[in-house]
């Protein structure tokens, strides 16, 4: 049974190729203005990377904001359902998913069967999420791949207290003319969504295994951060950023 | 209108200036799908106001929520219920402009958006029919349902000149005892009296204890039939859903004619005798999925809840629109009627404090046959989106059903995000599908008997 999952995000599409149980390849690209093709494109690049026509092609499955434009799609399931059997594919007992992604990020608790038990997302604001980690690193003119490392070498956090993405931005320019160290505020901008992401996390259970997903999830500097806040393991595939469509594609496979 | 202000201006007048968003009201109207007979009961409510408007000799008072409007009818005062207009407006979905306006006028943005809809129709020359309401002879309002309605009311009566009339229902919080219901009870008996004194003063009429007995006995009545109706929500499939509900409370709620109220309510409950007579599968659509609401509706939403009954989810229970029914009980004198109305201002479903919500809710949800409970965590209302996380936690627990906590606003569409609300919503489906599944399973495989039997 060939499955391909889809996940279109609002920054990225994400796309994953399964063959029964074996991952057969992941691929990510950027999402762009016209959602449709990016999907068409990353599905064509995918498949003549593994030499494969879209006939021989068993099931879709299509996950993320742009889930319901996906026409080829045969079936369509939510980021959070996605994300929890993608990481149940990496660990089997895991109880907890923390999702970063572009504009959302999401907290999933997962019961002793492998379901949804719970689900938190963060509400009317992108603060502690994928974009507003763009908007510092453009203003901290650093690239975001960097980011983690950097905040690393930081000596302390600085504080960022601001709930709007924005005024976070002036925020940070105000303490760059002021000659605070870029890494110290780097520290301080992973502080700054790691105690959002707590607060929301709060408002469910977390258990452990804990497993960190979405395009953020590489970033050692939240890691270290959200451990350290949790005061728990956190593991991370090096899957993380194609977990939802890794989980769309095992979905396909089990209709 | 007996005092020389400028009258609402007409529906005539609007459309000509603002034919395109006359249209679009009306559009969105219309698609919510009600029967004509309710559409007519809300007109005529909209016909009748501004007619006694535009009276010389009719005296029209603004009341907020939770007021008893038995006295106003007592003394031959026209109740005008601004929230009623600014629900309406947001069912036109044209809310967004006239809240801007308001904020404009300097109303914060996490103000009442019921109370910005009023303020900014008003201001912006819009009918009744459109968010505006009449500038009253006299003003009244209680801190019963929240304390935006005293001030709200305080500033507008201030605004034109009028006179104001505010009842203060003290807050009963978790844990107190009939002591405290017994002095709480005294104090708005008191104002009760006082009350009688104020419209006495106003409209030059003594009061008639006789005719106001009679009006409570039709607004007893009123109720009584309002909440028959309920049982039939109860069946599966259920009698109606919130689109509906949301405006078949308004004859119980606005109360400017209990007969027709009562005469109303009647006819749909013969309709719904006969309905419930015929076989099950002639009786209405299917529902794979039925929900409680908790909090007030969206009423900008008509779309939403349409999206969600073609995934099979009906919202079949709502505390908002059953606490919309007071006068539950049956009195005979005048001091019996005024210490059930205290008890009643003191524990509205709506405002039911945590220790007598949660089980209430937990109630509601076996009486219901509920899969899934939405708590609208409602931004511009405090008193509804308090202790939301504790009510979901707590009957997570009890109940073994998901509850969503959906952060929304129920008449400012700027706090609603369609992709945001739509995962939140299909998640949601999706726990009700696993939940249901694994009932099933249970169930099958002769179970653990924890979970409750499905009966569809
Ligand atoms: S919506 Fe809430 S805050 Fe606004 S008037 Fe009603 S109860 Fe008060």
């Amino acid at each position: 049974m060939l499955a391909i999952g889809l996940d279109i995000g609002s920054i990225t599409t994400k796309i994953a190729v399964m063959d029964g149980n074996d991952l057969l390849d992941t691929n990510v690209s950027f999402t762009g203005y016209n959602a449709e093709s990016a999907w068409r494109k990353i599905l064509k690049d995918t498949l003549d990377r593994l030499q494969l026509k879209e006939s021989v092609v068993d099931r879709i499955i299509a996950t993320g904001y742009g889930r319901n434009g996906v026409g080829i799609a045969d079936k369509t399931v939510t980021e959070i359902k996605c994300h929890a059997v993608g990481a149940r594919f990496y660990m089997s007992n895991v109880r907890s998913v923390i999702d970063i992604g572009g504009q959302d990020s999401k907290f999933i608790r997962i019961d002793a069967d492998g379901n949804v038990a719970d689900f938190v997302m963060n509400d009317k604001c992108a603060a502690g999420t994928g974009r507003f980690l763009e908007v510092m690193a453009r203003a901290l003119e650093v690239e975001l791949a960097d980011f983690g490392k950097l905040s690393l070498n930081a000596r302390k956090s600085s504080a960022i207290s601001s709930m709007c993405t924005v005024f976070a931005e002036s925020e940070v320019i105000s303490l760059i003319s002021k000659g605070e160290q870029r890494e110290n505020i780097i520290a301080g901008i992973h502080e700054s969504i790691v105690n959002r992401l707590v607060s929301m996390i709060s408002r469910s259970k977390i258990e452990e295994p804990v497993v960190l997903t979405g395009g953020v999830a590489q970033n050692i500097g939240i890691q270290t951060a959200l451990a350290k806040k949790l005061q728990i393991k956190i593991r991370v595939p090096d899957t993380a950023q194609v977990n939802g469509a890794i989980g769309a594609a095992i979905l396909a496979g089990n209709i | 209108m007996s005092n020389n202000t400028p009258n609402m201006p007409s529906l005539f007048s609007f459309f000509r200036k603002n034919p395109g968003l006359y249209f679009r009201g009306m559009k969105n109207q219309l698609k919510q799908g009600l029967p004509m007979d309710l559409l007519t009961l809300m007109g005529d409510y909209i016909k009748k106001t501004k007619k006694a408007d535009s009276s010389p000799t009719q005296l029209v008072a603004n009341f907020t929520a939770g007021f008893p409007v038995e006295f106003l009818l007592a003394f031959d005062v026209w109740p005008g219920f601004p929230e009623s207009s600014a629900c309406t407006a947001g069912m036109c979905e044209i809310t967004q402009p006239l809240i801007e306006h308001a904020e404009g006028m300097g109303y914060s943005r996490d103000l009442c958006a019921y109370m910005k809809t009023s303020v900014g129709a008003f201001d912006k020359g819009y009918p009744y029919d459109f968010g505006g309401s009449p500038v009253a002879d006299m003003y009244f309002g209680t801190n019963g349902v929240c304390d935006t309605h005293t001030k709200w009311f305080e500033n507008e009566a201030r605004k034109h000149g009028r006179p104001y009339f505010a009842m203060d229902v003290p807050c009963v919080v978790s844990g107190s005892d009939e002591a405290r219901w017994a002095i709480d009870s005294d104090y708005i008996v008191a104002q009760l009296y006082d009350l009688i004194t104020f419209l006495e003063q106003q409209t030059g009429k003594k009061f008639d204890e006789e005719k106001f007995m009679n009006i409570v006995n039709k607004s007893q009545e009123c109720s009584r039939l309002y909440l028959e109706f309920f049982d039939y929500r109860k069946k599966i499939p259920a009698a109606e859903y919130f689109v509906f509900m949301r405006v078949f409370m308004y004859a119980v709620f606005a109360m400017w004619d209990l007969d027709a109220g009562i005469k109303y309510y009647r006819n749909v409950l013969e309709k719904m005798k006969k309905r419930y007579a015929k076989a099950p599968e002639k009786i209405g659509k299917p529902e794979k999925y039925r929900l409680m609401w908790e909090g007030i509706t969206l009423w900008y939403g008509t779309d939403f809840y349409k999206e969600l009954e073609k995934k099979g989810a009906h919202v079949v229970y709502e505390l908002y629109t059953e606490s919309s029914a007071f006068r539950r009980k049956k009195t005979s004198t005048l001091d019996e009627t005024f210490r059930q109305m205290a008890k009643e201002f003191t524990s509205a479903t709506y405002i039911l404090e945590q220790d007598r919500r949660i089980p209430f809710i937990e109630e509601k949800i076996k009486d219901y046959s509920i899969d899934g409970l939405i708590l609208h965590a409602n931004m511009s209302c405090r008193p509804s989106a308090a202790g939301m996380q504790d009510v979901k936690t707590e009957i997570e627990k009890r109940s073994k059903i998901p509850v969503l906590i959906l952060t929304c606003d129920m008449i400012d569409p700027r706090a609603f995000s369609e992709g945001q609300v739509r995962t939140r919503i299909d998640a949601f489906i999706e726990m009700m599908e696993e939940n249901q599944k694994q009932k099933q399973d249970q169930i099958l495989s002769g179970g653990t008997g924890q979970w409750q039997t499905i009966n569809r």
